[in-house]
């Protein structure tokens, strides 16, 4: 599929979602409001559903269009063509990206239950090491001395309190 | 004049304390690294920067962030001319000559002439603000709502069409952005509005919170979560004399004066930043010149015209956000806030009402562009020398760092899974190549567009017809109408062009 299509469609469920909750909006308790509070968000959400559906109508076409003009060349291919990316996007690796943002909700869980320093501690030697196994000791250090200075620098010079967990 | 003479003498007295000169010194330092370092913009920083500037005055915040944004254009020339990776969007024009430039061995002369270049117009361009400023803080006291909700679809339209690839997609970010504004208290009739029963919602959704999440995030999973991971960058040598002799000056001098003025013209329209002023200075230089196919293969106009127009720039954009609240970037969107936070409404009673701080921010930036020519230059070697920074701690120490930054604002765990929620959001936008600025643009200025619709609305009594009643407004609707078809003809225009002719393909540099 064309990554215009499946963008624009899911923007569209989007819209679709945030339009229909706008119009149950309740109204205003005062009697002289003109615009009642539903008005704004229902005509964001309509502009929103008709742009996200071009996109994805304009996704469809092009997909159209190039499995007209080379159906041979892409069926070699297993991804569909970019109309505009610069090829940054495509080499994203999906298991990396899962297993970087499973850490990094592990992380935002126990920031408040380990306390900053520990949390902080486990979150960048687990992420380093993952993805940098090799250097393992420039990332233990780094792991380590990053929330320390952090701990100290909002602590005792920016009086912002960190939260402090079960040990320190 | 005489006006202007002693309000920025006033000015440079509130700006030449040894607090302010400090931070205005680790604004424009700051920005300067960021602006090197590929993937951390002047809007990363500045978000996360924001939540340290709460315990500051409010001049003394706002000159070290104001820093960190024309810092970031000086920081940004120095990558794109050495390793071919712009360090911000607004220099990515300068790798076309300034890379081959430093290919030859001439990246000294092109250092230099960006740092000068970016210097002698950051400088004209504040005389700019300071002539235009107040006089168009005195014409917007005529605007009415009418005129201010026009005025920020305009800004949205822009920058949704013209300052992105796909106008479509900027339109989308956009409505994502509006959509996130209306979330919350209504604050005109006491509704709730898509909290569904969350007491944290009530407030809406923290704007330091979206930018962080839309910018910092997606920039650093995309490059952690890259197949390969690129270890190493290739970094030109620096060799030979760093200053330019007769001829390079020769060459310069023009380009500077073309893209201080176009730059900080192109600076000051709502919704378009610094970025689109160094391509338009790019190709105007490559017309006018007696040799336009040099360009590309390092002519120095390439590259001293883009570094003048993109700094000129940054002193063209404070000229909406000072005057009408209205901010022409992302970045500025974020400077916006922070004069909300510390409880200032810029917009055309600010030049009347907090004159001193406004006069003492222009008189920090002559300081800032002073300080960083002279940091610039000398130490450019260390900046190069950053490039060499390991990515996978850089971009880990972000995701950290951004944790810290949310946790700041509220200091409640909520605040820490909208941040993971919108972190996604802004990947899936980043993934299918959504720009993210307009949405961030769009999320500042919501609550204003709203309102002043609203009040416009109230006034006629709901006719809809008020909008075409007054010429300002009716000149405003046709310049948003223009702004967005246009684009779309000339794109049309661009492809039956490409069918006549052969499938020849430019450099797409959107």
């Amino acid at each position: 599929m064309h990554k215009d299509f499946l963008g624009g469609l899911l923007s569209l469920i989007a819209a679709v979602i945030y339009t229909i909750i706008a119009f149950q909006i309740p109204d205003s308790n005062f009697a002289t409001d003109v615009i009642q509070p539903n008005v704004f968000p229902i005509l964001i959400g309509i502009a929103w559903v008709i742009v996200s559906f071009l996109l994805a109508i304009k996704g469809f076409l092009l997909y159209q269009m190039t499995r007209k003009e080379n159906v041979a060349e892409h069926k070699a291919r297993n991804q569909a063509p970019s109309t505009e990316g610069t090829g940054e996007n495509e080499k994203q690796d999906p298991v990396k990206v899962t297993v970087i943002l499973a850490i990094f909700l592990a992380y935002l869980l126990l920031f408040f239950p380990l306390g900053y320093v520990l949390s902080t501690i486990l979150f960048i030697a687990g992420l380093t090491i993952y993805l940098e196994r090799r250097k393992w000791k420039r990332n233990l250090i780094y792991a380590i001395v990053f929330p320390l200075i952090i701990y100290f620098v909002f602590n005792d010079l920016l009086s912002v309190y960190l939260p402090t967990g079960p040990f320190f | 004049m005489g006006d202007v003479f002693s309000n920025l003498l006033t000015g440079f007295q509130n700006a030449l304390t040894l607090t302010n000169i400090g931070f205005g010194f680790l604004g424009v330092f700051i920005g300067t690294l960021v602006g090197v370092i590929p993937g951390i913009g002047p809007i990363n920083a500045i978000a996360l920067l924001i939540p340290l500037s709460f315990g500051l005055d409010p001049v003394t915040g706002l000159i070290l962030l104001t820093g960190v944004y024309y810092g970031s254009m000086y920081g940004g020339s120095t990558t794109s001319i050495l390793v071919r990776t712009p360090g911000e969007v607004a220099s990515i024009v300068t790798t076309l000559d300034g890379y081959e430039m430093a290919r030859q061995g001439r990246a000294g002369p092109a250092l230099s002439t960006a740092a000068i270049g970016s210097f002698i117009a950051g400088t004209l361009a504040l005389v700019g603000l300071m002539f235009l400023a107040p006089v168009i803080a005195k014409a917007a006291y005529y605007f009415g709502s009418a005129e201010y909700f026009l005025l920020i679809i305009l800004a949205m339209s822009m920058i949704s069409s013209l300052s992105t690839g796909s106008a479509l997609k900027g339109y989308i970010s956009v409505f994502i952005g509006l959509a996130v504004a209306t979330v919350g208290i209504d604050p005109q009739s006491g509704i709730n509005r898509f909290t569904f029963g969350i007491t944290n919602l009530l407030d809406g959704i923290d704007f330091i919170l979206f930018s962080i999440a839309l910018f910092a995030i997606p920039e650093a999973l995309s490059n952690i979560g890259k197949k390969k991971l690129e270890t190493k960058m290739q970094i030109q040598k620096i060799k030979g004399s760093l200053w330019m002799n007769r001829e390079d000056w020769k060459r310069s001098i023009g380009p500077y004066g073309r893209g201080s003025v176009l730059g900080f013209l192109i600076g000051a329209l709502p919704g378009i930043g610094p970025s689109l002023a160094s391509f338009m200075s790019y190709a105007m230089e490559k017309k006018i010149s007696k040799h336009p196919e040099k360009f590309g293969k390092g002519a120095i106009e390439g590259v001293s015209g883009p570094e003048a127009a993109n700094n000129a720039g940054v002193g063209g954009a404070l000229v909406p956000l000072f005057t009408l609240g209205i901010p022409g970037s992302a970045t500025t969107a974020l400077l916006l806030y922070v004069f909300m936070m510390y409880g200032l409404q810029p917009g055309p009673g600010m030049f009347e009402t907090n004159s001193t701080l406004i006069w003492a921010i222009i008189a920090s930036m002559y300081v800032g562009n002073v300080i960083l020519l002279l940091l610039n230059l000398p130490l450019v070697g260390l900046f190069a020398s950053l490039l060499k920074i390991p990515l996978v701690p850089l971009f880990v120490g972000v995701l950290a760092f951004s944790v810290l930054g949310v946790y700041s604002i509220n200091f409640n765990s909520f605040d820490l899974i909208l941040l993971f929620i919108f972190g996604l959001v802004g990947y899936g936008m980043q993934y299918f190549n959504i720009p993210l600025a307009p949405a961030v643009m769009a999320l500042v200025l919501g609550g204003l567009m709203e309102e002043n619709f609203r009040r416009t609305m109230n006034i006629s009594n709901g006719n809809i017809f008020v909008f075409f009643e007054r010429p300002v407004s009716i000149a405003l609707i046709i310049v948003i109408v223009l702004v967005v078809i246009v684009p779309g003809i000339l794109s049309i225009m661009k492809k039956r062009r490409q069918k006549n002719a052969s499938a020849e393909e430019g450099i797409n540099i959107s």
